[in-house]
């Protein structure tokens, strides 16, 4: 990956992260992309490019990239930070390319670690690539202020009763 | 922390943590314990802005503090991808970010 390739490569990860969206929520939302996000983003893709170069591959597509992988290195620690394929182009092998790219700069580390989406195929190829998958969770919502501990109440006994026979 | 991100900071005794906070929810977390962790998080649902959606993402199954402080605080929990790890298991008192900040 060249310095000239940070916007391209910005561009696919919103491609594909809106692609997964559609993919994987069952009520999409837009990515958020003001002003200060698309600077944020860019930056932080330039930062890793020029201070883990080792760990940063695209794959050239006709008309645009096809694929990047953006990995960083920090003493025993290997992260990946981003691996996106076009969506047109996925199912290829292209990502597993850019992925095996970017593992070249884990020589040596103790430490991998990739923080993955729900996509098969991501799974699958972290999984095949050595690492184990912890499944996570997210969790999310408005602070109420005015919320106080919830009061317990006498809960009310409920008898299970059997299903009848031969149901 | 250059593109508006805050980094917090909490001590009790001997032990250390921090936390990174942007876009209105926690992005890192990194404690000695995992009663510095959850102050961490409280901290960031303290300063949050009430109009907009709080939380916090890649808790694997030693966060089940954070699950339980989830509830308390009404917030949806919600399945979503996995921490993908070699060499080591995700620690409770580590949150990490998923993009590596």
């Amino acid at each position: 990956m060249r310095a000239d390739d940070v916007e391209a490569v910005d561009a696919l990860m919103v491609a594909a992260f809106e692609d997964l969206e559609r993919r994987l929520e069952p009520d999409p939302t837009p990515i958020e992309r003001d002003e200060a996000r698309v600077a944020a983003s860019r930056a932080r893709v330039a930062r890793l490019q020029s201070a883990h170069g080792d760990g940063c591959w695209v794959v050239d597509g006709d008309e645009r990239l096809a694929a990047a992988s953006l990995a960083l290195r920090s003493e025993d620690v290997w992260g990946l930070s981003l691996l996106v394929v076009d969506p047109e182009t996925q199912s290829g092998g292209l990502g597993r390319a850019a992925m095996r790219a970017s593992l070249s700069s884990a020589e040596g580390a103790r430490v991998r670690l990739i923080m993955s989406s729900g996509d098969h195929r991501a799974l699958r190829l972290y999984a095949a690539t050595g690492h184990r998958l912890h499944p996570a969770l997210r969790v999310m919502g408005r602070v109420d202020r005015a919320r106080r501990a919830p009061r317990r109440r006498p809960r009310r006994r409920v008898e299970p009763r059997r299903a009848p026979a031969g149901r | 922390m250059s593109h508006g991100g805050r980094l917090l900071v909490a001590e009790r005794g001997g032990a250390r943590g921090y936390a990174v906070m942007a876009h209105n929810a926690l992005q890192l977390a990194a404690a000695d314990d995992v009663g510095l962790a959850r102050a961490l998080v409280w901290r960031v649902a303290a300063e949050a802005d009430p109009e907009q959606d709080c939380g916090a993402a890649w808790a694997t199954a030693p966060h089940d503090w954070l699950v339980d402080l989830a509830v308390a605080l009404g917030w949806r929990v919600e399945t979503r991808g996995a921490v993908a790890a070699a060499g080591f298991d995700p620690p409770a008192t580590y949150l990490p970010s998923g993009a590596w900040l």
